[in-house]
């Protein structure tokens, strides 16, 4: 069963936002990473980089797909989750803990209204089964 | 989209199923890597039903496969199989088989999906007389059973003595007075059976299957693994490393053909074998954690040398690992042990050329 927690935002690519101050967390939702199914490797961007609104910043490998992880917001690159590179399957494990794939430093605020609520982006994935 | 006799079965086991040559197949059941693991040290059950089946007999069927084979198919009696191709006049492969001699002129071919019509309306137009050539694929299922515990699996199941039985050999079985063929044949690099069935009795067949395989823990497979099953042995797949444009002798598939027959694109291929190829099959494996996919450039030095035909994450090894063809003068110059360096996503990384296969049973660390 799926579980998108109350207090993230989400996008339709399937990333989640965390906020906490100034500072958004980004990963993938449970969903996705059950429907993308063995995860082998993650291709993170560089501290330090930016990305605008739907960059790809990143890349995520199950043994039979490449998919890009796509930007739900405008911000610099604060801090990338390093251990997901010797173990990649703690996205499926702990998507919303361990398996976060980035920190970004928020730019713009405003931009977090066009995200999801919980309770809209589970409503959003029901239309996708 | 067809569907196998299984599909409702697939669908209330939880598979995933996607579309595949037309077919409406499982890609997996669990995980991919849970099923490729179960194969490699247990057992696994596949439905490949949407492979094709036809079958040829009458008096001349030796003579006619050896025309349309690069194998020598007088070498196998009653009770054997032998991997082969079809080529064309140009030596390009048509397809990729296994046939199965179930008795004197008596012969199963077991082909590709994707290439069921193809090769039939080939093997039509080139048959000879007092031969018969039959499309049997709608009505025969084929299951595999896959991995070490298959072999107890079998035995159990006929209730017969198999240690004769060794590998590409195959024996008809008879299930309420229909008889069918079981074969130690696979795809997977491992022990293993496959089994050819008319579809009348299939079904109880795969249950009955399923039901001797509880006490040993069998696991249903997926295309997904077998994908990544059959690319850790190097087996090659028709339309990634196999077309009509390439050679058997390209692709590494030299010692298939026996030159002392003749048959169809023989003069094209012994020219090959004399002179060398332009291109050639290599196994690589990357040298960090990225993942090799088809399709992927090779670089050499800087310059452009060949194509990814198949690339997988191999979960038996840990590392990504894949097929390729580069380009070379003369084949026979090509050493095994060169670095060459992979583009993905406009970034180089080196790989290694390796032996082949990369995972075989018999030499498993």
């Amino acid at each position: 069963m799926e579980n998108f927690p109350e207090e993230f935002l989400y996008s339709e690519s399937h990333e989640y936002v965390s906020v906490d101050g100034n500072v958004a967390t980004i990963g993938i939702t449970d969903y996705a990473a059950e429907q993308l199914g063995d995860i082998v490797y993650v291709e993170l961007p560089k501290v330090g980089s930016l990305y605008t609104v739907g960059d790809s910043f990143g890349v995520i490998e199950s043994v039979k797909s490449v998919s890009d992880l796509y930007s739900p917001i405008t911000g610099k690159i604060l801090e990338v989750n390093e251990a997901l590179q010797d173990h990649p399957e703690m996205i499926t494990e702990s998507p919303y803990e361990r398996g976060w794939i980035v920190k970004i430093e928020i730019d713009d605020k405003s931009e977090l209204e066009n995200l999801m609520k919980a309770e809209d982006y589970a409503s959003f994935v029901s239309t996708l089964k | 989209m067809k569907k196998t006799l299984l599909n409702e079965f697939h669908k209330n086991n939880g598979a995933k199923l996607i579309e595949f040559a037309g077919w409406e197949m499982p890609i997996q059941y669990t995980s991919i890597i849970e099923e490729h693991n179960s194969v490699r040290n247990n057992v696994g059950l596949f439905d490949v039903s949407h492979m094709g089946t036809f079958l040829v007999n009458g008096k001349n069927s030796l003579e006619f496969l050896q025309k349309v084979t690069t194998s020598n198919i007088g070498k196998i009696k009653k009770g054997k199989a032998i991997y082969t191709q079809f080529c064309n006049y140009e030596g390009g492969i048509i397809d990729d088989l296994i046939i199965y001699q179930v008795d004197n002129n008596d012969y199963y071919l077991v082909v590709n999906a994707s290439n069921v019509e193809k090769d039939f309306n080939w093997l039509k137009n080139n048959l000879i007389d007092n031969v018969s050539l039959l499309n049997i694929s709608d009505n025969t299922s084929i299951f595999a059973l896959q991995g070490p515990n298959s072999f107890k699996i079998i035995e159990e199941y006929t209730n017969l003595d198999l240690s004769n039985i060794k590998k590409f050999n195959l024996f008809v079985h008879n299930y309420n007075n229909v008889d069918y063929i079981i074969s130690r044949t696979g795809y997977t690099g491992e022990d293993g059976f496959e089994i050819i069935v008319n579809n009348s009795i299939a079904i109880d067949v795969w249950n009955k299957i399923i039901a001797i395989g509880k006490k040993f823990d069998l696991k249903l497979i997926g295309l997904g693994a077998r994908d990544t099953l059959r690319l850790e042995a190097a087996l090659p797949l028709y339309s990634n490393e196999l077309d009509e444009k390439t050679s058997p002798i390209e692709a590494g598939l030299s010692w298939c053909i026996d030159f002392s027959k003749n048959f169809i694109g023989k003069d094209v291929l012994l020219k090959q074998k004399e002179n060398g190829t332009n291109k050639k099959l290599i196994g690589i494996k990357a040298l960090s954690k990225v993942i090799l996919r088809n399709t992927y450039e090779l670089f050499q030095e800087g310059n452009y040398i060949g194509r990814i035909t198949s690339g997988i994450y191999s979960p038996t090894l840990n590392y990504s690992i894949a097929l390729a063809y580069i380009n070379v003068n003369n084949s026979k110059k090509c050493e095994n042990t060169y670095k060459l360096s992979v583009k993905i996503r406009n970034n180089f990384y080196d790989v290694e050329v390796v032996n082949l296969p990369f995972y075989s049973r018999n030499r498993r660390v």
